[in-house]
């Protein structure tokens, strides 16, 4: 077991994190011990931030004692690792709209004790503010498929991050656009990123993800 | 950190009640009715054709006389084997055809079946019916609910398709926001595509509502016409629920949509 960033563990191409509840699966993921550590492992096809990792992210900034918002946050799958990183001392809010999606994720958040969930709107940031004030964010995800995704992005990263914060932003070209070209929707979103954040790094998840970007940036003001 | 542990714990009882509320409201059962209604007749026709398929080893002529699915499966879950297919018997299910049932029983050339399978196949052909009795009941369910949550709604495209329109657009307040254009084409989304990326192929004109019996009445090439003025009262109507005064404005619109097809006969 290597491990590739902070609380990040590769073996054999695979990527695993720490349970932070041993014993437990989120989504029927294969669970490997090791040295009396169980690894849970991460699947690429299935999260679009273990895909990003695995095609080459530079920075991972979520790391133990992180605080984390999540938008899309939908069964938890991905956020479920994100809490095997941030362990103990962190913290992620999972906002989700859909009712459907959070009865699983309820019950993940039951058996983790840092993660939350926010059944609200991610287009309307000032509806769940409240939740957030005695809280500051280091590191915001967004995974949602709406046309407005960059929009939604912009409108949080104002409420909730300060400057210096970490953005990740999962694009889905298709949400955007039918016709037009990923790249161009690709190009097009990220540029109107640059009025809150300096880019750090595009990474298309190709073959993870068909048309889908993960766009690592930094807030600049 | 005891902050952060605390809200934990208010967002996680606060959320499973915005979900209970949520499934408590009406509209998303008659959606998942709805849903089901359409699951239900292919499962049944697949069911129907394994079982007449396989009754067709013992009494292979029957397949030939007596064509309606439904109609086949009462006869074998009643008499079950070929020996009890007498004129009076098959006469209360097939009516005028018994006769020539009875005759096709006495000279089959289908193989005698053992006991045990007989009854399998007896249970089969009932179990599928029983898919038929709960289609019946389950159009009225969503005939009672669609009237009593959008009764205006529900007047106008009826019941049926009104269930299948909110079911495509998974719930009334979005129903009640899309523009009358869009009441028109629900269900059309693949023909609707393809006329987008391939303009040489015709737009559709209708979806859902194409089952809507005053569509039927106009003339063919008047259809188009006729759907968009559905389309239009349609979306009077939902509004009128979701947003309105519940007012009861369907029995008007279905009238001027009846005058509107008698313009286009």
């Amino acid at each position: 077991m290597q491990e590739i960033f902070p609380g990040v563990f590769a073996k054999e191409k695979m990527l695993f994190t720490k349970n932070f509840a041993p014993g437990k699966r989120v989504y029927g993921e294969r669970l490997l011990s090791e040295s009396g550590v169980e690894y849970r492992q991460w699947d690429t096809f299935r999260s679009k931030l273990a895909a990003a990792i695995k095609n080459g992210l530079d920075t991972l900034p979520i790391k133990a004692g992180s605080k984390v918002l999540y938008l899309g946050a939908a069964e938890g799958t991905t956020l479920s690792h994100i809490s095997d990183i941030i362990g103990e001392k962190g913290a992620a809010f999972g906002v989700d709209v859909s009712e459907r999606v959070m009865r699983k994720f309820i019950s993940i958040c039951e058996e983790r004790k840092n993660i939350v969930p926010i059944l609200e709107d991610a287009a309307k940031p000032w509806a769940y503010g409240k939740y957030l004030e005695g809280t500051r964010i280091n590191v915001l995800y967004q995974d949602v498929s709406q046309r407005d995704q960059a929009e939604i992005f912009l409108k949080n990263a104002e409420y909730f991050l300060p400057k210096g914060g970490w953005g990740l932003l999962a694009i889905k070209a298709r949400s955007i656009s039918q016709r037009k070209k990923a790249q161009d929707i690709f190009e097009e979103e990220t540029a109107k990123l640059a009025r809150l954040f300096i880019i750090r790094q595009v990474i298309n998840l190709a073959p993870f993800e068909k048309d889908h970007t993960m766009v690592l940036c930094e807030k600049s003001g | 950190m005891p902050e952060i542990e605390q809200l934990r714990k208010a967002l996680i009882r606060k959320t499973r009640e915005q979900v209970k509320e949520r499934y408590g409201e009406r509209e998303v059962h008659v959606i998942r009715a709805a849903s089901v209604l359409q699951d239900l007749d292919p499962a049944f026709n697949l069911l129907a054709e394994q079982a007449i398929e396989w009754y067709g080893a013992h009494f292979p002529e029957l397949q030939r006389i007596v064509k309606d699915n439904e109609r086949f499966l009462q006869l074998v879950s009643k008499l079950g084997e070929r020996k009890n297919f007498t004129k009076e018997k098959a006469g209360e299910i097939a009516g005028e055809k018994a006769g020539e049932i009875a005759d096709a029983a006495g000279k089959s050339m289908g193989s005698e079946l053992g006991a045990d399978t007989m009854v399998e196949l007896r249970a089969l052909a009932s179990n599928a019916l029983s898919l038929r009795q709960e289609r019946v009941a389950l159009e009225k369910f969503i005939d009672k609910e669609m009237r009593r949550i959008a009764p205006n709604f529900a007047e106008v495209a009826g019941p049926l398709i009104g269930a299948k329109m909110l079911a495509e657009s998974g719930s009334l307040q979005h129903l009640a926001m899309q523009p009358a254009s869009t009441l028109q084409l629900l269900g059309a989304k693949k023909a609707l595509f393809r006329h987008m990326k391939n303009k040489s192929i015709k737009g559709p004109k209708y979806g859902f509502i194409y089952q809507h019996p005053l569509l039927h009445k106009v003339a063919l090439k008047n259809r188009g016409k006729m759907a968009r003025s559905l389309g239009a009262k349609l979306c009077i109507a939902v509004r009128t629920d979701f947003f309105g005064s519940r007012k009861k404005i369907g029995e008007e619109l279905l009238r001027a949509l009846e005058e509107r097809a008698k313009q286009l006969k």
